[in-house]
């Protein structure tokens, strides 16, 4: 994969439930300076876009079994229903049909790039240096989105830039769950010799997570920091999967199997 | 670091702050491993990395693999020390010959996270040892000599005896395991596997060296007031062995719940040498704890002292940024290395390498 270098770090929200399709451009995007942000609900997506300014908005269609979730999305940012986000964002956008979109009065022309799952992949390769390069050179490209602040509003060639200082990936497990924080085992992946027991508030996670997530539940978090203008800041995007699912028959199967190979 | 001289005795002890893993050197180019914990910059096991880093013939030089128990700490990697050293007895605690651990690792391979990562080390030894529904290693209980050399060359009989786990202990966990399985809400066997307790299966092993001078690895093993499981029934088989050790590897950490004066008064000899790895994941051993254990021994080395010369990891700054709240379980690795001739006039020399230290 490579990506031509824009002219300037984009702030880039990800909006995919499975890491496996993002990490290798998250990396190289990351490698050439861009700065993102990936999520993996519609609700902290949202809550991130009210609350931090980006360049570029890349959304997956099918979240979380929810086949529309993206193009719901979407469409509330364009109808203005997201409050005060800016809804002149670039959109990149990626689903199973473009007559989906059609069919819920998505408006296509809107969308700087609507790529079929099909086109997904090696192709992304030619989309993405096209499309950041035009996000990136255009003098009359819009502001960064994001709440109504300095950042937001300010012209695109005068927002401060948000340079990446680095980030660290860790993965885990939920070793315990509790009312109101859910603690977890965490290794740092390029194996940077740290191990820790961290404890993250309840509030991290999405309602349709919460209700998935419990004790032996992966967990990949990823930590960027980065600089806008003087200042510094940390941020971190997390992804729980599913808790176990165990049932009794599970349970009486395995037991059975095991006193049947004893047995033999 | 050298590899020792035939005649010579080594216990190494390493730790990365939440993790133990023992190296033995028997004499006669005869190598032990007890547990194994990872090397946090590389994750492969120490044990492996150190004999290597020595020329030991993983294969053909280490005579006997033992993990005394199954919580994480111990067994870090043991399946890749079980690749390392290919046709290499494996031993573990007995506690766990039962259908219902097969069981329990045949959950956690199918659905991964089922025991809330407490069984992926043994199920990775399990499939290291060409998988099935059983892992291929040799059963351990107390009163047991798991390995051992003959006299020769000027070197005297030298034996390990396994001092735990009783019988009682052994039944105990079967109960438990079953009352997960059995009883319980399958939704919350994750939980009830993490928080079962282990220690008091553990294995505390005693090399004994010729007739009168011994070592004590305390494992984890805890003191309870039974006498018929934890410490003071490893003190009752220990004092048949007729020896009394001049170094010991202090039982779980240094904790208070691993401390019995039996095992001190019967099985030690006075103001003996000691090594000691911390579980950072419970903060222990606490001051407390360090200012018994000065007490008693004449030196005592820590492998980790909590600190560590890398940079911070931006990891930390979330505790400010985002309120995530954290505890270093893992830092810097530390090793602590004494050894001795087998004559037995011959006295203990530390060498510490990493982040041990004196306590």
């Amino acid at each position: 994969m490579s990506v031509p270098v824009a002219l300037r770090p984009l702030r880039m929200l990800w909006l995919e439930d499975d890491e496996r399709d993002v990490f290798g451009w998250q990396d190289t995007l990351e490698d050439d300076g861009h700065i993102v942000r990936l999520v993996n609900s519609v609700d902290d997506a949202t809550h991130l876009l009210a609350n931090q300014p980006f360049d570029l908005l890349i959304l997956d269609q099918d979240i979380r079994g929810d086949r529309a979730a993206g193009t719901k999305l979407l469409q509330q940012l364009l109808e203005g229903n997201l409050g005060s986000v800016n809804q002149t964002i670039h959109f990149m956008f990626y689903t199973g049909s473009r007559e989906w979109v059609l069919n819920v009065d998505l408006d296509v022309e809107s969308i700087d790039q609507c790529l079929t799952i099909a086109e997904k992949g090696e192709p992304l390769d030619d989309v993405f240096a096209e499309h950041l390069e035009r996000v990136s050179h255009n003098p009359s490209a819009p502001a960064a989105v994001g709440p109504t602040s300095t950042d937001a509003t300010a012209a695109y060639g005068n927002a401060p830039p948000l340079l990446s200082l680095g980030d660290e990936t860790w993965t885990g497990m939920v070793v315990n769950v509790e009312d109101e924080q859910f603690a977890v085992w965490l290794e740092q992946e390029d194996g940077a010799g740290f191990a820790y027991h961290a404890t993250f508030p309840i509030t991290r996670l999405s309602a349709e997570a919460r209700e998935q997530f419990g004790v032996g539940s992966s967990v990949l978090l990823r930590v960027t920091a980065s600089e806008d203008g003087l200042e510094r800041s940390v941020s971190s995007n997390l992804v729980v999967s599913p808790a176990p699912r165990l049932d009794a028959g599970k349970i009486a199967a395995a037991l059975e199997e095991a006193k049947r190979a004893r047995e033999h | 670091m050298d590899h020792p001289d035939d005649d010579e005795l080594e216990i190494s002890v390493f730790g990365p702050g939440t993790g133990e893993s023992i190296v033995l050197h028997l004499g006669g180019r005869s190598w032990v491993i007890v547990d194994s914990c990872r090397n946090p910059k590389t994750r492969r096991p120490v044990a492996v990395e150190y004999l290597q880093s020595l020329d030991v013939d993983c294969a053909t030089q280490v005579g006997l693999i033992l993990a005394t128990h199954w919580d994480s700490d111990h067994i870090r990697g043991i399946g890749d020390v079980a690749k390392s050293c290919p046709g290499v007895p494996i031993w573990s605690s007995a506690a766990v010959d039962h259908v219902e651990f097969d069981a329990l690792l045949s959950l956690e391979e199918r659905e991964p996270g089922s025991t809330a990562g407490r069984l992926r080390e043994m199920l990775l030894l399990r499939q290291a040892l060409g998988g099935g529904h059983r892992i291929g290693v040799e059963w351990v209980r107390s009163r047991t000599m798991v390995f051992s050399l003959p006299a020769g060359a000027g070197l005297p009989r030298r034996e390990l005896w396994a001092l735990s786990p009783s019988g009682r202990s052994v039944s105990a966990m079967l109960q438990r395991l079953q009352h997960v399985l059995h009883d319980g809400d399958p939704k919350d066997l994750p939980t009830a596997v993490r928080k079962m307790s282990r220690n008091d299966t553990s294995v505390a092993l005693l090399l004994r060296i010729g007739d009168d001078r011994a070592v004590l690895l305390g494992a984890d093993l805890e003191h309870t007031e039974s006498t018929d499981a934890g410490w003071l029934d490893a003190v009752a088989f220990g004092r048949e062995l007729e020896v009394q050790a001049d170094l010991v590897k202090v039982p779980h950490h240094g904790s208070e719940d691993g401390h019995c004066d039996d095992m001190w008064e019967l099985l030690l000899d006075k103001q003996p040498k000691g090594a000691l790895t911390p579980f950072n994941s419970s903060s222990v051993p606490k001051d407390t704890d360090l200012d018994r254990i000065r007490g008693l021994t004449s030196a005592t080395y820590i492998t980790c002292d909590g600190g560590h010369d890398e940079p911070v990891p931006l990891l930390e700054e979330l505790e400010s940024a985002e309120g995530v709240s954290l505890r270093r379980l893992e830092g810097a690795l530390g090793h602590v290395r004494w050894r001795r001739k087998i004559d037995p006039n011959a006295t203990w020399a530390v060498a510490l390498d990493g982040r041990a230290c004196s306590i």
